[in-house]
């Protein structure tokens, strides 16, 4: 993926058609074998690792790349950073000249571009760096987004009507499973909110329903509305420092940015739970509490 | 209706009554849909005209016929022997209605031939899928048909039917010759009375090749109307009901030719009809194999709503040589949406478009299957159906914006090619290879390859003729002579203009072309051992230009995009985020901080901002977005009298504190050298951090002195 990186960083910004071109010629040598599109996947990890936008987030449609950011940890004591964003040759060449208190290292790994990451001895070494390369730092990358994203249970949702007829396969989120069940209790009322995927032949549904009306929403953004702290879809390993989410449960798109960012890696799974690694405490805090959970 | 094994007197006159044959047969076709509504939608379709003609295309997209004219080749496909390139009679001008242009007499349907059985009541059953058990337009298409008269339908058979043919009677065995067994991996058909799909019975097929050669499915033994016809009996072929033994219909969806498109669509858990089996068609003719084939409608009346299209495979091989992998690419028009849903079998998936014609790859589950008995697949909205034929060869080239190799119907001069061939051709194709002035072919093992199957990479043909004695199936190994300049690879940053550091490989495809001549901004151009020229400076920025033979063709090298900007991807809590850069509107930087609330102290007196936790977030982030560059973060616990405190963290070297404070508020200034004042240093600055220690002096001692002035 290393290929397309670069040659988004070219162009910009573009179609989406053009980078499922780009995908096919590119990285296309794994066709398509579950119900993923390789391209969807290109676009949603680069997405997820802050290298670029898509769809309504691109400004429009299409996709666009964003800026080469060095999304930083903490200023205190050894600091570490990932390059983000646009990634042209001319910048990995200029990274890779010998700089005194910094050590950058190249990393392959799945389903992405290879992991830049850049470790300075202290703040001032790595701040020096980017001043010379002339790029963003943006310190506390995790915390920096999560900043900017809404409580959960505060995303304002559009109501929608519930939908009816034949051609749909119906599923609810079950709390308990934390997974979707064929939905032949949807018609049941319940006083709790219940989430639905409508499946049909044209797309995908998700709406929330509760006290007889329903709204659509995220799948992500719905599953922790209905969710409570019972449920537990969030742990974090304070020795290792990793969050584990339950695979079922994705974050949202920016908190889950928040959490990749943290090491530069995309998720690994392991015991159905998607593991993030180099999250800090506070971090993982407060990722818990924008999708209202709590840490175990 | 008695039949006889006298000729029927239209096939005398097939040509002057074809057409008005077909339309005959379109007006039964559409009464019978009438007939089918009026009675409320059983459980067998309506038939429709519009699915038939692309089960046995070739990949060059030659072969098209529908409705009579395709019974035509039907039957005469299994009588005679295969047709021959360039036979009028194989590549139908396309007209649904319309009769072959010209009838090759080698293939007439009414020629007996040596495979046909003698048995007189196989002969009989024979001439029941032809032309002659049409009736005839003057006598019965002209009138009002009843609903209650039995009218024929066409039904098929899939090939997956065909290992399960025995001999027609035990003591005549046949094994079916090599042009019918090929032929009956075809769609067969047959005649089935109206009443029959109209009760919802019929379901049974009866193959057309099991007629011909004598076989017939395993299945059928229990119907006691085909015992009857075949033991001699008088009672017509097409009057037979028939009901699978165990109650299902193990091809019911295939058994059905005629899908109507809006019935598709509303059915759209349906499997497709399986592919039929490839018969080489490639004429010798120069043209361009490798450009998109022809899309065929399938009929008039369904030309607008239902597409046939091609389906191809790409191969691309493992790492180190060792196993490939099949996947299935479908064509696509240009006025097809970008995503599509596609049904194959019982699978369905959504596909988007990667380029003006071919959607994206779908890996195949079954590669020899794919191989060996082809596929097909259908997809409602727009109306289509995906035929790759089977076959005993596969040939592949390279294609400019699909990773490995495409399937194509001819190996291409100027590049490498690969294969997928059968153990029986496996020498065969190695022999015309050779004879093609192709090196000789590596062989591909591993995983991927399927069993009875080899695959070879690296032939390189030079010679654009076919060797003494080359087989028609081998034909799609001789190149045509085309001369292209083609650009491919590298990274495309524009129409004919490529990345500085990726430029395209330039090749020479359809033509053996000698070192000079080729000139690459008039230089003369050598060519590597992989078919790709360069000259002297051919990579470098600038406009390039390619000529050869009086070709021309121009590219572009440039650097690409160096500056991005920002813009607000997502927006939330005063803040947006690009990627990952958090800002505010401003676009300002935003410092974000766990450690509880800091100070962000800039080189100016009255430079200071503090990141506290918006008041309303459940989070304990605090954001600050200075308006200035920030030198020192001071955690607000930075006092000299807290023990354990942190100290001041220096965010970048080199920024002396300024004297000037102009513009700055009093109160901004005081606090700032207050904060400054205040904060402790740390004890390892002396030891580890000389530099940090004397600038923090320095801002100190700055501080100090403001504040003993401002007092």
């Amino acid at each position: 993926m290393n290929r397309l990186l670069t040659w988004m960083s070219a162009k910009g910004a573009g179609s989406l058609a053009g980078f499922r071109a780009q995908c096919a010629e590119i990285d296309g040598a794994v066709a398509r074998r579950g119900s993923w599109a390789p391209h969807r996947l290109a676009a949603w990890n680069l997405a997820k690792l802050g290298h670029a936008e898509f769809a309504e987030a691109a400004n429009g449609s299409g996709w666009r790349v964003a800026p080469p950011t060095l999304a930083a940890s903490d200023i205190h004591g050894t600091v570490r950073a990932v390059l983000c964003g646009a990634r042209p040759d001319g910048l990995i060449n200029a990274l890779s000249h010998r700089r005194d208190h910094i050590e950058v290292s190249v990393a392959a790994q799945d389903s992405g571009p290879d992991l830049i990451g850049i470790e300075a001895r202290n703040a001032k070494s790595l701040s020096a760096m980017a001043k010379d390369l002339n790029l963003p730092l943006q310190w506390n990358a995790s915390l920096a987004i999560l900043a900017a994203c809404s409580q959960v249970s505060r995303i304002p949702l559009e109501e929608h009507a519930l939908l009816v007829g034949g051609g749909w396969t119906i599923s609810r989120f079950s709390k308990s499973h934390l997974r979707w069940v064929d939905a032949a209790a949807a018609a049941v009322p319940s006083g709790r909110p219940q989430l639905f995927r409508f499946r049909g032949d044209y797309g995908t549904v998700h709406l929330l329903r509760a006290e007889g009306r329903a709204w659509a929403c995220d799948p992500a953004v719905g599953k922790y509305r209905v969710l409570t702290r019972r449920q537990r879809p969030i742990h974090y390993y304070a020795t290792t420092r990793e969050l584990a989410v339950a695979a079922s449960c994705r974050p949202p798109a920016l908190v889950e940015r928040a959490l990749v960012v943290a090491s530069g890696r995309l998720p690994s799974i392991r015991d159905n739970s998607l593991i993030y690694t180099r999250v800090e405490l506070t971090t993982a805090q407060a990722a818990a509490a924008i999708l209202g959970q709590r840490l175990y | 209706m008695k039949r006889t094994n006298a000729q029927p007197p239209f096939y005398r006159t097939a040509e002057a009554k074809m057409a008005a044959w077909a339309g005959a047969v379109r007006k039964w076709l559409i009464l019978l849909r009438q007939l089918r509504q009026l009675l409320g939608g059983r459980s067998a379709p309506p038939a429709e005209a519009s699915t038939q003609s692309s089960e046995a295309e070739s990949d060059i997209g030659q072969f098209h016929a529908a409705d009579t004219s395709e019974v035509y080749e039907r039957n005469g496909d299994q009588q005679a022997e295969e047709p021959q390139p360039g036979t009028a009679a194989w590549s139908s001008s396309g007209g649904d209605n319309t009769a072959p242009e010209s009838f090759d007499s080698a293939a007439q349907p009414d020629e007996p031939t040596s495979e046909v059985p003698q048995h007189a009541d196989e002969s009989k059953i024979e001439r029941l899928s032809g032309p002659a058990y049409l009736p005839s337009p003057d006598t019965e298409s002209e009138k009002p048909r009843e609903p209650s008269l039995p009218n024929r339908v066409l039904v098929s058979l899939p090939p997956a039917a065909m290992p399960e043919m025995m001999p027609l009677t035990s003591d005549q065995p046949q094994e079916p010759s090599a042009p019918v067994a090929a032929a009956s991996h075809e769609i067969a058909r047959t005649i089935l009375p109206v009443p029959a799909l109209q009760n919802g019975s019929a379901k049974a097929e009866i193959a057309e090749p099991a007629i011909a050669t004598g076989v017939r499915p395993a299945a059928l033994d229990s119907a006691p109307a085909f015992a009857q016809a075949a033991a001699g009996s008088a009672l017509e072929v097409e009057e037979l009901e028939r009901t699978w033994p165990n109650g299902s219909e193990p091809f019911a969806d295939s058994a059905l030719p005629f899908i109507d498109a809006e019935q598709a669509i509303a059915r759209p858990s349906e499997t497709p009809r399986p592919a039929g089996r490839y018969r080489p068609r490639l004429g010798r003719s120069a043209r361009n194999d490798n450009a998109a084939p022809p899309e065929r409608a399938e009929g008039p009346a369904e030309e607008a709503s239902l597409l046939s299209l091609d389906a191809e495979i790409q191969l691309t091989f493992s790492p180190g040589g060792w196993g490939i992998s099949l996947a299935v690419l479908f064509r696509r028009r240009a006025e097809m949406p970008e995503e599509i849903r596609v049904r194959t079998g019982a699978e369905s998936y959504e596909l988007a478009a990667i380029a003006d014609d071919l959607f994206e790859p779908v890996a195949a589950s079954e590669p020899g299957v794919l191989l060996s008995s082809g596929l097909a697949a259908e997809s409602a909205s727009p109306a289509a159906r995906w035929v790759r034929t089977g076959r005993d060869l596969h040939v592949f080239t390279a294609r400019a914006g699909v990773a490995g190799f495409v399937s194509v119907p001819r190996v291409l001069m100027g590049q490498e090619n690969a294969l997928l061939c059968t153990h029986r051709l496996a020498a065969s194709v190695i022999g015309v290879s050779a004879g093609v002035g192709s090196p000789e072919p590596t062989e591909v093992e591993g995983p991927g390859v399927p069993e009875g199957w080899r695959c070879f990479r690296g032939i390189l043909p030079t010679v654009p003729a076919p060797p003494a004695g080359c087989d028609d199936l081998l034909i799609s190994l001789v190149p045509l002579p085309q001369a292209v300049i083609e650009f491919a690879g590298g990274l495309p940053i524009d129409r004919s203009a490529w990345l500085s550091g990726y430029p395209p490989s330039i090749k020479v495809l359809g033509d053996l072309a000698s070192p000079g001549d080729l000139t690459i901004n008039g230089q003369a151009a050598s060519c590597s051992e992989t078919g790709e020229w360069t000259a002297p400076g051919w990579d470098s920025e600038g406009r390039h230009t390619v000529a050869y033979k009086g070709l021309t063709r121009s590219y572009e090298i440039g650097p690409g995009l160096n500056l991005w900007d920002a813009w607000p991807a997502y927006a939330g809590n005063g803040l947006a985020v690009c990627g990952a850069l958090a800002t505010d509107i401003a676009r300002r930087l935003a410092f974000a901080s766990a450690d509880g609330p800091l100070f962000l102290i800039g080189q100016s007196p009255g430079e200071i901002v503090q990141a506290s936790p918006a008041p309303e977030t459940p989070t304990s982030i605090g954001v600050a977005t200075p308006d200035f560059e920030p030198v020192w973060a001071v955690p607000v616990q930075a006092s000299r009298t807290r023990r354990g405190a942190r100290s001041p963290e220096l965010l970048r070297g080199g920024a002396h504190v300024r004297s000037a404070f102009s513009g700055k508020s009093k109160a901004s200034v005081r606090r700032w050298c207050q904060v400054v004042r205040e904060a402790r240093q740390s004890a390892d600055w002396e030891q580890h951090q000389p530099e940090t220690a004397e600038l923090w002096a320095q801002y100190r001692n700055a501080a100090r002195a403001i504040w003993r002035k401002s007092r």
